[in-house]
């Protein structure tokens, strides 16, 4: 479903390459927990993925079509949840999620009835006629996760989701995310926190200083962890 | 007091971004030549404007002092000061009240005394009031001063008077803002922005168009535009009976050294009672006003839509992506000094000029012989006012820079490029057209052209805006501005639209003085038509290819 080769970036004016030869491979149907640092990397490959940065080599492809070269055709695929929420203050949350519908083409039907089931799973369904500037964060991160959801991509990609959310939202999102997986979706999330890993993720990678150091399950991990003492 | 230095540091580094130039300086000098070229243009739009201000300062003083009146040109002036420091730097008293509210409540957390909180917010206020002070007062007290071989003392009590004369306005202002916000909920953010750039952009309106008059008029008549200006300094000067401040700064630069020593003092005394008045009543309740504030705002967030039923409705691509935008630029309070409000105040500046220096312009247009040159000569004036009109909803010259970081996130929506520049194009063309129909219409009553000639006047305007549009899109395109927390990058971005607004007044006044010579010209107005339709489409097409490539560029 996801793939990267070799990808290298480096920002402008920098010297260190915040993403090193970066190689991974996400199948479809799987719960993907990229793990790392703060500053090791994750958004910055999560934004080379959704075609927000261009990498200086290698390539993206996303159920086959590369991110650089058939930027729409990947993009309709995915879903992006980025790490801050300050988007679109002055719209209302269902302005918001009207606007993502008319990008994605959904269906008039489809886009009330995912608005309604996933709204009131995310319990932000009340607060989507009120301006988003007034939402808290974890509001905003709810009202972003439902963006995503009301296309049901084939790639769902999260950077940090879980930041601002209360423990019942977290519980609900995982649940989603499973049955998302079920389906045969696949879903891509970074976190820097080890527990969400292990109680959601099928596989994971980790990444340091834009390398990746290990890629597999946590069942793995555990028991290579002797010998890789840089984990 | 290390504490109120620091924190007048930080926002007068933050306002004026003299940090960033320092950083530009050491680290990125691209940066910093590029920011250079820009504020070298600006200076150099306004030279004009600076040098007109000093041509009619001289000449009025030197035909004032044949009859030894020179003085009433220094009270004129006092009070103009005051009076351009009361309106015009409103935009100071803005900057140190209302706009930051954010900052200012991670502000109050800090241990900070209240007044030490409000004067390091009057700060960065005042240096903006303080540089219009100077603009004002300078060339008349230095030609006055050498003229009359004044002492040394004259020198230092005038720079007394141009350094204080900006509190006690400022002072007034504050007491305004403060318990206008303390009062209840009447404005938020907003509503102040709106109403502080309608009165700024009136006061510069008119400014521009009584420095600019009164130049054009001494050219024409050197001898009777003395007793007009006279009686306009005059009237000035009743002022003073109001603002009595302005009557003692006068004596204090005009009388005998120790009668001015006195005035001063008594000047000084003022100005000290308005700040340290300001510090003590308003100190608490600048406390209150940013809670306040935050309240108004919450209030105002919480408001409920409901538009359900309509928002369900799928629509395309473009129309989802002009929605958005519409929406967003009308319902932020930073882009409220141009745009709609902007727009607006075009038609004021019209009949303002109508009546004050063309009175019978009107009716020489009317009574024209109207043979076919004629007609095509008016027309394109018409085409002329509707650009004119039309550009000064400036959203294309913020058309990018405006989505901030939002922008990413809409670089990873799959969103076709084309569709990007055809809504923002759209957006720019809704409030010209309107304007457009507007002053066709207009034209129509006034000069009695036949539709036939008002349609072509309609498509000459509406061309050459779009290729106005299409460049500001370009240069969006070239050069975003996208990380703007910093609320300098806010000022610098309205400087683009004052750079863009210069550019497009030249442009006309430029056309109107190549159609009014080559009077040939109006004959092949309508190939003029055809070729500008034919550019507007290139230029269309060259956008839409040079942004399908750009956008994915831009990190």
């Amino acid at each position: 479903m996801l793939i990267l080769e070799n990808v290298s970036k480096t920002y402008y004016g920098c010297d260190k390459k915040a993403v090193d030869s970066l190689n991974l491979e996400v199948h479809k149907g799987e719960i993907f927990g990229f793990l790392g640092p703060n500053g090791s990397g994750k958004t910055t490959t999560v934004k080379i993925i959704t075609g927000i940065l261009k990498p200086d080599s290698g390539k993206v492809l996303i159920n086959g079509y590369d991110v650089i070269k058939e930027p729409l055709k990947a993009k309709e695929k995915i879903g992006y949840v980025p790490d801050n929420p300050d988007i679109f203050s002055k719209l209302t949350g269902l302005e918001f999620l009207r606007f993502i519908s008319d990008i994605y083409k959904i269906d008039s039907k489809i886009r009330k009835s995912n608005i309604e089931k996933y709204g009131k799973i995310l319990e932000i369904y009340d607060a989507l006629n009120m301006k988003i500037e007034s939402y808290s964060h974890g509001m905003k991160q709810k009202l972003l996760i439902l963006g995503v959801l009301i296309h049901e991509p084939e790639l769902l990609i999260m950077d940090e989701p879980v930041i601002g959310l209360d423990t019942k939202a977290i519980k609900n999102l995982k649940e989603i995310m499973r049955s998302l997986a079920q389906q045969g979706k696949t879903v891509f999330i970074t976190t820097h926190i080890m527990q969400i890993a292990e109680e959601i993720c099928d596989r994971i990678a980790i990444i340091k200083n834009g390398r990746i150091l290990y890629t597999g399950t946590i069942n793995e991990l555990k028991i290579k962890k002797d010998d890789k003492k840089d984990l | 007091m290390k504490q109120l230095w620091t924190l007048i540091k930080y926002n007068y580094k933050s306002l004026y971004g003299f940090h960033g130039f320092k950083y530009s300086w050491k680290y990125e000098k691209e940066k910093l030549y590029l920011n250079f070229f820009i504020y070298g243009l600006l200076l150099l739009l306004f030279y004009n404007i600076f040098k007109a201000y000093i041509q009619i300062n001289k000449f009025l003083y030197y035909n004032l002092t044949l009859t030894r009146e020179q003085n009433l040109m220094i009270e004129g002036l006092l009070n103009f000061t005051f009076l351009l420091l009361l309106t015009f730097g409103l935009a100071g008293s803005y900057i140190s009240t209302v706009s930051n509210s954010r900052e200012n409540s991670y502000v109050m957390t800090l241990p900070l005394k209240p007044w030490q909180i409000l004067l390091s917010r009057f700060v960065p206020g005042y240096i903006f009031q303080l540089l219009l002070s100077l603009f004002a007062l300078m060339p008349v007290l230095i030609i006055n001063g050498i003229t009359f071989n004044e002492p040394f003392t004259y020198y230092v009590f005038a720079c007394v008077v141009i350094v204080l004369i900006p509190v006690i306005p400022m002072a007034l202002q504050f007491f305004v803002f403060v318990l206008i916000q303390r009062a209840g909920y009447f404005f938020d953010k907003r509503g102040f922005a709106n109403i502080t750039a309608f009165i700024i952009n009136i006061v510069f309106i008119i400014l521009l168009k009584e420095i600019t008059g009164m130049q054009n008029y001494f050219e024409a008549n050197k001898n009777t535009g003395v007793s007009i200006i006279k009686e306009k300094l005059s009237l000035l000067v009743d002022f003073s009976k109001i603002f009595y401040p302005v009557n003692i700064a006068y004596k204090a630069i005009t009388e005998k050294v120790i009668i001015s020593f006195k005035y001063l003092l008594i000047f000084i005394f003022i100005s000290l009672i308005g700040l340290i008045l300001i510090l003590k009543l308003l100190s608490s309740s600048l406390v209150d006003v940013i809670s306040r504030s935050e309240e108004i705002s919450n209030k105002n967030k919480q408001k409920v839509y409901n538009m359900e039923g309509l928002l369900f409705k799928r629509q395309s691509e473009v129309m989802a992506l002009l929605q958005r935008d519409i929406k967003l630029f009308y319902r932020d309070s930073t882009f409220v000094i141009y745009g709609f409000a902007m727009t607006l105040i075009i038609p004021f500046l019209s009949l303002y000029s109508l009546y004050s220096g063309m009175p019978d312009l009107l009716k020489v247009v009317s009574d024209i012989e109207k043979d076919l040159n004629a007609k095509y000569f008016i027309t394109l004036l018409i085409a002329l006012g509707y650009v004119l009109v039309g550009g000064f909803n400036m959203i294309a010259s913020t058309a990018l820079s405006r989505e901030g970081k939002m922008f990413y996130y809409l670089k990873s929506l799959p969103i076709n490029p084309q569709e990007y520049i055809k809504a923002k194009l759209l957006h720019c063309n809704i409030l010209s057209i309107i304007f457009g129909i507007l002053t066709c219409s207009f034209s129509f009553f006034v000069t009695g052209l036949s539709l036939i000639y008002l349609v072509l006047a309609f498509m000459i305007g509406f061309f050459i805006l779009n290729i106005y549009f299409i460049i500001g899109l370009f240069c969006e395109f070239c050069i975003p501005m996208l990380n703007w927390e910093n609320p300098r990058v806010v000022v610098r971005q309205n400087i683009n639209v004052l750079i863009s607004m210069v550019l497009l007044i030249l442009f006309v006044i430029l056309s109107i003085n190549v159609v009014t010579r080559i009077s040939k010209l109006a004959i092949y107005m309508p190939y003029i038509a055809i070729g500008l339709g034919i550019i507007t489409f290139a230029f269309y097409k060259f956008l839409i290819y040079f942004g399908n490539r750009r956008y994915y560029q831009i990190e």
